[in-house]
């Protein structure tokens, strides 16, 4: 039902309110003004000229029903002022809502249908006339609103007064529903965009080759001030309470048994300890009654005391790892499940009177050769200990070394090496020809003799290295009748002699030669000739020892800190070792040739594997100090030995293993204790039985021993 | 250590003593006596019983064994009951031996073999320097020079008058010589049998007196017949060249020097011949040689 408002009194905008008494007469499309035109004109000039459409005071009695309960002031508003609220609510209620002076608005109008009949038949404006239940009025059209009416209802203007320019709202974006043209929306409006799609596309290549970042996310409005506290806390410590104070006992009692009291010692021992060590914080006291015990003066002394241990004191539980100490140990296989090896003193070679240098056993194991500080050599036997040979030289004997395949000895005396036979083979095999190979071997070839004249021309200064000579040994000479047949003056003392397992190269390092390439030289035996293939080490150190490589043609020279490893074919280092150690003292190889060892004074024993880099694989100090030489087992046993100036020898039981998953297992097995420490020097030499788990060892105190 | 027969309590056993001696009989009582007594306590026992002024040493056997241990821990450890009676037999204590002479030979003596048939007081002694000296009890009877090189084993054989010796020589060959021992003990002539390419450790004759044997260095063993040149008297006749034999077959297969040699009781072992080494024992017989090896890693066999 259109919202008519009575026509006299418009208070809202619409075009029905602004019609003030429109006549209903004509029925022409404009309210044709007739005897009341100029009073009409007038009336709608004046309402055009108002802006502000209020209620003008004319005649009110425009189709109201005069029911006298309302006032005309009241016939813009609303009568019934409840606003919103439906008026179902009211619907068992005697009333329907409230007026604006607060009364209660009484149902008035009847709403039977009866009474509906009745008042169509009697009524002759029923027909016009509208009951308003929420004001409960009955409205009756006039002319003006019929006219009204039927001009909408047949799409027209309401009259020609209605304001148009307020008809569609221009301004009010949301009432804007409706198509302004004719044309069909296009299609893309209801489709995905194809320019926003390639748009799109171009950044996503963008951000997938990088060059542009996703936006960062944005700010948040707000910040929680408290979000990361709940991360941040710690669980508090563990409340550690006090320690319990102890409950008296019978000690603090005013009358104790008389057991509790101190003794003289007691007392004079309880004066000594300290505070916080005594038991009791004072001495027990008997008194006869209770009225004679006096007052207790380290009273709050010791509340004090309390105090601070429950409310100062720092308590913090210990932590303590729970870890099976043995867990961490490594697991060792025990050293009764390695043997053999050598443990005890089996023979002793006694003889010597000066410290025993270097010692050398003979390819079969049956000969030992002990060099000596006393200017002696001496061959023993190695089952009995029976001395075989007493060799003299003039001046200490400083390296021995035996020829691996004839029985022939090399050694050196201070500033000369001899090449020493020892008369050791029967002469009365039929089949004789390994005595002759050796006499021949040592013959001196006098062809040899005239190359090095042209040479001597020169004249070389001390520094320039002077060439090397072999001579034969005099047949006069004291050295001659005990074997020597030739002999080879050297720049410095030699330190160590080491012979190529194929008997005709020997090494010869003397560490305090003046010029560099003297330090190692190698003497060729059957073309009798010396090599010095050293001429210019690199890194300048002294040269301390060297070691023939049992399979390949390298040969290994040990300087002060590194191990070199040369081919001496192709006349190239191969690799360098390089080792923690200070100040190396021996160099060994394991009989695979995968394994280098070296020993060191600085106490180390120090294990390369071949194999890896020039890292060290494992380096072992097992000693006290310094090492002076370490040794492979030349056979099959898988034995380690080092010696050191602590008069010990550590056996190490060095297990290689022949797949390259497994690193070696180095386990010590034993420590022998027997030498005795000689001026500051201990074991300075030893060498493994060749096929039985012996060991030689030579001491500083003129004792060599067989272990096993 | 009262003498009472009763029931043996913790701590106390049940012996009995006898013994083979003539002239120390014991009666044969079951003895209560408490179990931590050792040689020295029960020896003070039987002399209680003896009632000897001067108490005689006493060792005891048990089983045929000596008793080396206390009553108490042969029961444990032999899990016997300490309620059934211990035969013990007491036989005279052996004293420490007291070196009666001493004889400084001129060099290292390599071994020493009795002439006869234990116990014997013929001995001889083979010297690094190639001779060998007989000595009759204490005293030095005869020195006989065998070789130039040194000798390092030997092995004798009692014959009817003397002695056959055998000592393995270091230059590789084996020196043979018969030895009459009597009041004027006298060398027969040597004879060296070769064969061995270098110095020999140990030889062996066989108890027939058929065979030689000896291994050394080669790492082999040689085996010898016994030819009668072998032990042969000097009175036999004066020959321009001593003897030489070859050996009959050369046993290889030790891998490390020979050091011991052995033919073995001719009942237990009828045709075998055990050798040692540095790294092997095994066992030979005659003509098959099946090895049973036993590992012994020793010193000098």
């Amino acid at each position: 039902m259109p919202r008519l408002k009575p026509g006299a009194r418009a208070r809202s905008s619409s075009a029905s309110s602004r019609l003030k008494r429109p006549r209903l007469a004509s029925s022409s499309s404009v309210p044709v003004p007739g005897d009341e035109s100029a009073k009409k004109e007038k009336s709608v000039e004046e309402m055009i000229e108002d802006e502000d459409l209020e209620d003008t005071d004319e005649d009110s009695d425009h189709g109201l029903v005069d029911d006298g309960s309302s006032d005309d002031s009241e016939d813009d508003a609303p009568r019934n002022r409840i606003g919103n609220v439906p008026l179902e609510w009211y619907k068992d209620e005697d009333h329907v809502g409230y007026d604006i002076a607060g009364e209660k608005i009484m149902r008035t109008l009847s709403t039977s249908e009866i009474n509906a009949l009745l008042e169509s038949k009697d009524n002759p404006d029923a027909w016009r006339t509208i009951k308003d239940h929420k004001n409960q009025r009955e409205v009756v059209l006039t002319e003006t609103d019929l006219e009204v009416i039927r001009r909408i209802r047949e799409r027209m203007y309401p009259s020609l007064a209605t304001d148009t320019t307020e008809m569609v709202e221009f301004e009010n974006p949301e009432a804007r529903i409706h198509p302004e043209g004719k044309a069909h929306p296009p299609k893309s409006r209801f489709l995905p965009s194809k320019w926003e799609r390639m748009k799109v596309k171009r950044l996503v290549s963008l951000l997938r080759q990088g060059k542009i970042r996703p936006p960062p996310p944005p700010a948040p409005e707000v910040w929680d001030l408290w979000a990361d506290e709940a991360q941040l806390r710690r669980k508090a410590p563990t409340a550690l309470p006090a320690p319990k104070m102890a409950l008296p006992g019978h000690a603090e009692s005013y009358n104790p048994p008389s057991e509790y009291l101190f003794t003289e010692e007691e007392k004079k021992e309880w004066e000594e300890t300290f505070e916080e060590d005594r038991t009791l914080n004072h001495l027990p006291q008997k008194f006869e009654s209770l009225r004679h015990v006096p007052g207790y003066k380290d009273f709050t002394l010791e509340r004090f005391k309390r105090c601070l241990d429950l409310y100062l004191v720092p308590r913090a539980l210990k932590q303590r790892m729970n870890v099976d100490p043995e867990s961490l140990l490594p697991k060792l296989p025990n050293p009764k499940d390695l043997r053999p090896f050598p443990t005890h003193i089996a023979v002793s070679y006694e003889g010597h009177e000066g410290m025993i240098r270097s010692v050398a056993v003979e390819a079969t194991g049956r000969y030992l050769a002990t060099a000596s500080s006393d200017e002696t050599l001496r061959i023993w036997e190695v089952a009995t200990g029976r001395p075989v040979r007493s060799i003299k030289f003039s001046s200490a004997v400083t390296a021995v070394a035996w020829n691996p395949q004839h029985l022939m000895l090399s050694v050196s005396a201070e500033e000369n090496v001899f090449f020493l036979d020892p008369q050791l083979e029967i002469q009365a095999a039929p089949d004789g020809e390994a005595p002759v190979a050796v006499s021949s071997l040592l013959e001196f070839k006098e062809a040899n003799v005239a190359k090095p004249e042209g040479e001597e021309v020169e004249e070389p200064t001390a520094a320039k290295a002077k060439a090397v000579h072999w001579r034969a040994v005099q047949p006069d000479s004291p050295q001659h009748a005990a074997g020597c047949r030739l002999s080879i003056a050297t720049d410095g003392d030699v330190q160590l002699l080491v012979w190529h397992h194929k008997g005709n190269y020997c090494a010869a390092v003397s560490p305090k030669a003046r010029a560099t390439s003297n330090q190692c030289i190698i003497h060729a035996l059957n073309q009798q000739k010396s090599m010095r293939p050293f001429a210019r080490l690199r890194g300048g150190q002294q040269v301390q020892s060297c070691a023939f490589h049992p399979s390949k043609p390298h040969f290994l020279v040990a300087t002060m800190r590194s191990v070199r490893i040369y081919d001496l074919q192709k006349q190239a280092q191969v690799k360098q070792l390089i080792s923690g150690a200070k100040w190396i003292s021996s160099v060994t190889v394991h009989p695979t040739g995968d394994h280098v060892v070296v020993g060191s004074y600085d106490r180390r024993v120090v294990w390369w594997d071949l194999d890896f880099a020039s890292k060290p694989y494992k380096t072992l100090q097992y000693h006290d100090k310094a090492v002076r030489c370490a040794t492979f087992h030349p056979g099959k046993f898988p034995l380690l030995a080092a010696c050191s100036d602590d008069a010990t020898v550590s056996i190490l039981h060095a297990k290689v293993f022949s797949d390259l998953m497994q690193s070696p297992m180095i386990v010590p097995v034993k420590r022998l204790r027997d030498h005795m420490v000689n001026q500051g020097f201990g074991v300075l030499s030893c060498a493994w039985h060749p096929h039985q788990p012996w060991l030689f060892t030579a001491g500083a105190d003129g004792r060599a021993y067989l272990w096993a | 250590m009262a003498a009472h027969s009763g029931k043996p309590g913790g701590g106390e056993a049940l012996v009995a003593f006898f013994t083979k001696l003539p002239s120390l009989q014991v009666p044969e009582e079951e003895l209560v006596i408490p179990s931590d007594l050792e040689r020295y306590g029960l020896s003070e026992v039987v002399n209680r019983l003896l009632g000897r002024d001067q108490p005689i040493p006493f060792d005891f056997l048990v089983e045929g064994e000596f008793l080396r241990s206390s009553i108490g821990r042969y029961l444990e450890a032999h899990k016997l009951s300490s309620e059934k009676v211990l035969r013990l037999e007491f036989v005279l204590a052996l004293r420490e031996p007291e070196q009666s002479a001493v004889d400084e030979a001129p060099e290292w003596i390599s071994s020493v073999a009795a002439l006869e048939a234990f116990p014997s007081t013929w001995f001889a002694a083979t010297l690094y320097d190639g001779t060998v000296r007989l000595y009759e009890g204490a005293q030095m009877k005869l020195t006989t020079r065998l070789s130039d090189h040194g000798l390092t084993g030997a092995a004798a054989l009692p014959t009817s008058r003397g002695s056959h010796l055998v000592a393995a020589c270091q230059d590789g060959t084996l020196k043979a010589c018969g030895f009459q021992c009597g009041s004027g003990p006298s060398s027969g002539a040597v004879s060296s049998q070769a064969g061995a390419k270098k110095a020999l450790q140990a030889c062996a004759i066989h108890e027939d007196g058929t065979l030689l044997a000896a291994g050394g260095w080669s790492m082999e063993v040689c085996v010898w017949n016994v030819e009668p040149e072998t032990f042969a008297d000097e009175t036999a006749g004066k020959r321009k060249a001593p003897h030489q034999a070859e050996a009959k077959f050369t046993l290889a297969g030790h891998s490390q020097v020979v050091t011991a040699l052995s033919f073995g009781k001719k009942e237990q072992f009828p045709f075998s011949l055990l050798s040692g080494s540095w790294a092997r024992l095994s066992r030979r017989p005659d003509r098959v040689s099946s090895n049973s090896n036993d590992e012994i890693v020793s010193l000098s066999g």
